[in-house]
């Protein structure tokens, strides 16, 4: 704990800065039912109110409160982006650790596939996916997670491959021992890469979640930032009287301030 | 043994040229529901009876699973995707139309900012005291931002906002290829859009040149050039550029696939009428014909991409 | 021309004191002493780019002016040859093009006579003007360094060991050139080869290398 309060200190400010943001979005979401006043799916009140005392954000066209919604997203889009990051994450790791470990052909057909993989837009291929499949919340989670370890598994085979190398005798020796005890002696020098990843990883999450939203793709009543900011852009009145500035603006800035603090958390140090 | 290396080349392609063939055909059938066999009539569209004649000859979801993928390979020589359920005429005739479109945004936002990223990512790399780093930053930020949002964001303030650019479509509506001015309004309409696809471009070349320069920098022969005195432009564009482009020309084939799928959503935002939109009406549409064709597409774009690169490079080492 | 008076160097650990020197314009000065002695340091000290100690000195003076001050001036005046030859050349470019660009960067005219003569003088034949480095053999690398260095016609011509890992034909094409080089312009030439030294310098300065 002391060690890692020592290198939350060594962190220069912008990055301290970002890791407050995404601690006040973590805070955000766990209490997020006791933040919003009222349920998300509650649709009762006057629509297209402006902002005002009683709706903090105004109200959308069906008659929800736009901040309760804006609150509840934070709840359902970040608990999306740990989910989708770990398991992208842990997945290209452990393909990268069987691909290494067992060699031949399970490593050439991975990394064939892992090839294949970066030659088409990701995206695209996950949008298939999660539209063929039925549109629920833990669909698009798969689809994500199916389709975006490649870069994961790339890096860290390079990277396990150079341990090899560099230490050859040590994990000769170990490479007779069975699979767990090769991870256990690879794990510190894995454990950095999967600690980056993770967090890009949790930002690409987020970044293809709203681009599927934008779509029309996913579970319509999983109101993730994505698909409030999909409502927004649909509503064919948003650029009169400034309606934009209360029903698009706050999920799009929010959106922006959590993948940008992912994004600059995990620059290199000079 | 060199003749050897291209034929192992052009027959790992063509593996992936099989494999990615093979999932686009196995995708929709393995997902559970196969939805490629609910009939459109689910989804509120109505179809005639004869194109739902045209589209069980198609699939034939009633011969066995090879036979179906024996049939699929011998469409595909025909270039036969199948037929679109929401436009009602073939896909590819469908996808040929918008490709054009993707085109004419993505290969010059490809070639523009690519340069750009290049002078910029080498001037960070080259400035003293490490202060181009200071630029990193914003970078990552921009990176870190779907493409749809920052279209979407670019569409509000100088679209509807500003009023300075059209903010959707290709062309007036009305206009033909022969009305007066067409080449101009083309040109109008393309403007946003380019700009905000160089803009979420940019970025990851950019690092990517900054860190290659970072290492030419290093090198002896870049220490003597200054020693002789060489003007400082010189050294840059002789001496750091010259020396970075093997690796860009690696990352260019990266960079252009990733430029035609930001393509797709800055279309799909700007209701520009190529791939992008396409995509999106056939995904708000569930018209799975058309999605198949367009993942199909996309694959082969990338793996002839790749393979262009990847051949380009061969001969250049060899060269070497 | 060139002035030093109690110049000292340090690294992390490490301390390097020098005697003062003066060397007078058209003074061919060899610097010679053990490896280790902090020869190169000096000339890195003075000339190079990515000298890594701090320099201390009274007096570090170029043609009356202060050597930091100049700054980037100073490549006008002084041609700084270094160990590293082999890799100094640019290998996407010709000899030419370097040729061209180091003309170009010292505001120089291309002068056809001026430039056959030195080529010949270091024993290169302009064939290899269209070369590629990796066209080149070493000891041909080796002497278009020094090209490149003369052909910007400097004040002071400072080389770093010349003779280090070269072939017999670039030694006894460099001792004719450096010959040549008396009494054209100022030297200052670091190396261990006493006997090189003797032949072309018109005197030595001794570093013990006391530290």
């Amino acid at each position: 704990m002391n060690e890692l309060r020592a290198r939350i200190v060594k962190l220069p400010l912008y990055k301290k800065v970002c890791l407050a943001i995404l601690a006040l979005y973590l805070v955000i979401a766990i209490f997020a039912p006791a933040i919003m006043p009222y349920a998300a799916s509650d649709f009762s009140h006057r629509r297209l109110a402006p902002p005002g005392r009683a709706h903090l954000l105004g109200t959308n066209e069906l008659g929800h409160d736009i901040f309760s919604l804006l609150i509840n997203g934070f709840r359902i889009t970040i608990s999306l982006a740990l989910v989708a990051g770990f398991a992208t994450t842990t997945l290209g790791t452990a393909l990268a650790f069987i691909s290494v470990y067992f060699g031949g052909l399970i490593d050439d057909t991975l990394h064939f596939i892992a090839n294949l993989f970066l030659m088409v837009p990701e995206l695209v291929v996950i949008m298939f996916v999660a539209v063929f499949a039925a549109p629920t919340l833990s669909n698009t989670v798969i689809a994500i997670v199916l389709f975006s370890w490649v870069r994961v598994y790339k890096i860290v085979r390079a990277k396990l491959l150079d341990c090899l190398k560099k230490d050859r005798v040590i994990y000769t020796l170990s490479l007779k021992g069975n699979f767990l005890d090769v991870a256990r002696v690879l794990a510190p020098d894995v454990l950095p890469i999967w600690g980056s990843f993770f967090v890009i990883q949790c930002n690409r999450a987020v970044m293809y979640e709203t681009t599927l939203s934008f779509f029309g793709i996913g579970d319509p009543l999983a109101k993730t930032w994505g698909k409030l900011i999909k409502s927004a852009m649909d509503y064919s009145n948003l650029y009169y009287d400034n309606v934009f500035l209360w029903y698009l603006l706050p999920p799009v800035l929010v959106v922006l301030g959590f993948v940008i603090c992912l994004a600059l958390l995990v620059t290199q140090e000079e | 043994m060199r003749r050897n290396s291209v034929l192992r080349l052009i027959l790992r392609y063509i593996l992936y040229l099989l494999v990615a063939i093979l999932v686009s055909f196995a995708l929709p059938r393995l997902i559970p529901g196969n939805p490629l066999f609910l009939l459109a009539g689910d989804h509120g569209i109505d179809v005639p009876s004869n194109l739902l004649k045209q589209f069980e000859a198609y699939y034939a979801p009633d011969l066995p699973i090879v036979e179906q993928f024996f049939l699929y390979l011998r469409n595909l020589a025909k270039f036969d995707l199948g037929y679109s359920f929401y436009y009602k005429t073939p896909v590819i005739t469908r996808i040929l139309g918008a490709f054009k479109w993707t085109m004419l945004l993505s290969v010059p936002a490809l070639l523009i900012s690519t340069m750009l990223a290049i002078g910029l990512g080498v001037r960070m790399g080259l400035a003293p005291k490490g202060r181009g780093a200071s630029l990193l930053p914003p970078l990552l930020a921009i990176q870190a931002v779907p493409t749809v949002l920052i279209a979407a964001l670019g569409q509000i303030l100088l679209g509807y906002k500003l009023r300075v650019f059209p903010a959707s479509g290709a062309y007036t509506p009305g206009m033909t290829p022969h009305s007066p001015g067409y080449a101009l309004d083309v040109l109008a309409h393309l403007l946003l859009p380019l700009i905000i696809l160089i803009i979420a471009e940019i970025p990851s070349t950019a690092i990517f040149a900054y860190n290659s320069t970072l290492r030419i920098k290093q090198e002896q022969y870049v220490t003597f050039a200054k020693y002789l005195g060489i003007d400082h432009r010189d050294v840059r564009r002789e001496f750091i550029i010259k020396n970075i482009l093997p690796e860009m020309l690696g990352k260019l084939s990266i960079q252009a696939i990733m430029c035609v799928a930001g393509s797709l959503f800055v279309e799909a935002v700007f209701s520009y009428p190529g791939l992008g939109t396409l995509l999106k009406q056939a995904t708000s549409y569930r018209d799975y014909p058309l999605m198949q064709g367009i993942l199909l597409m996309s694959c082969l774009y990338g793996i002839g991409i790749n393979f262009i690169f990847e051949f380009i490079l061969h001969r250049y080492t060899r060269f070497r | 021309m060139l002035v030093l008076e109690q110049a000292c160097i340090q690294y992390p650990g490490l301390s390097i004191d020098y005697p003062d020197i003066h060397i007078k314009p058209y003074e061919f000065v060899g610097i010679a002493g053990k490896s280790g002695c902090g020869k190169t340091s000096l000339l890195e000290a003075l000339f190079g780019i990515n000298f890594a100690g701090t320099f201390h000195y009274a007096k570090a003076q170029l043609a009356g002016q202060d050597l930091v001050a100049l700054g980037e001036r100073k490549r006008r005046w002084v041609s700084y040859c270094p160990q590293f030859s082999q890799n100094a050349l640019n290998p996407r470019l010709t000899m030419e093009q370097h040729l061209l660009l180091t003309l170009k960067g010292n505001d120089l005219p291309y002068d056809p006579v001026h430039i056959e003569r030195l080529l010949q003088q270091l024993k290169l034949s302009t064939d290899l003007l269209g070369r590629y480095p990796s066209m080149l053999s070493g000891g041909q690398k080796q002497r278009f360094v020094l090209f490149f260095c003369a052909v910007k016609q400097p004040r002071l011509l400072v080389l770093d060991e010349p003779s280090s890992a070269i072939d017999l034909i670039t030694l006894r094409s460099l001792v004719e050139f450096l010959s040549q080089m008396r009494g054209q312009t100022t030297v200052l030439m670091v190396a261990h080869n006493w006997a090189l030294l003797r032949r072309v310098a018109d005197r030595l300065i001794l570093l013990s290398g006391e530290r």
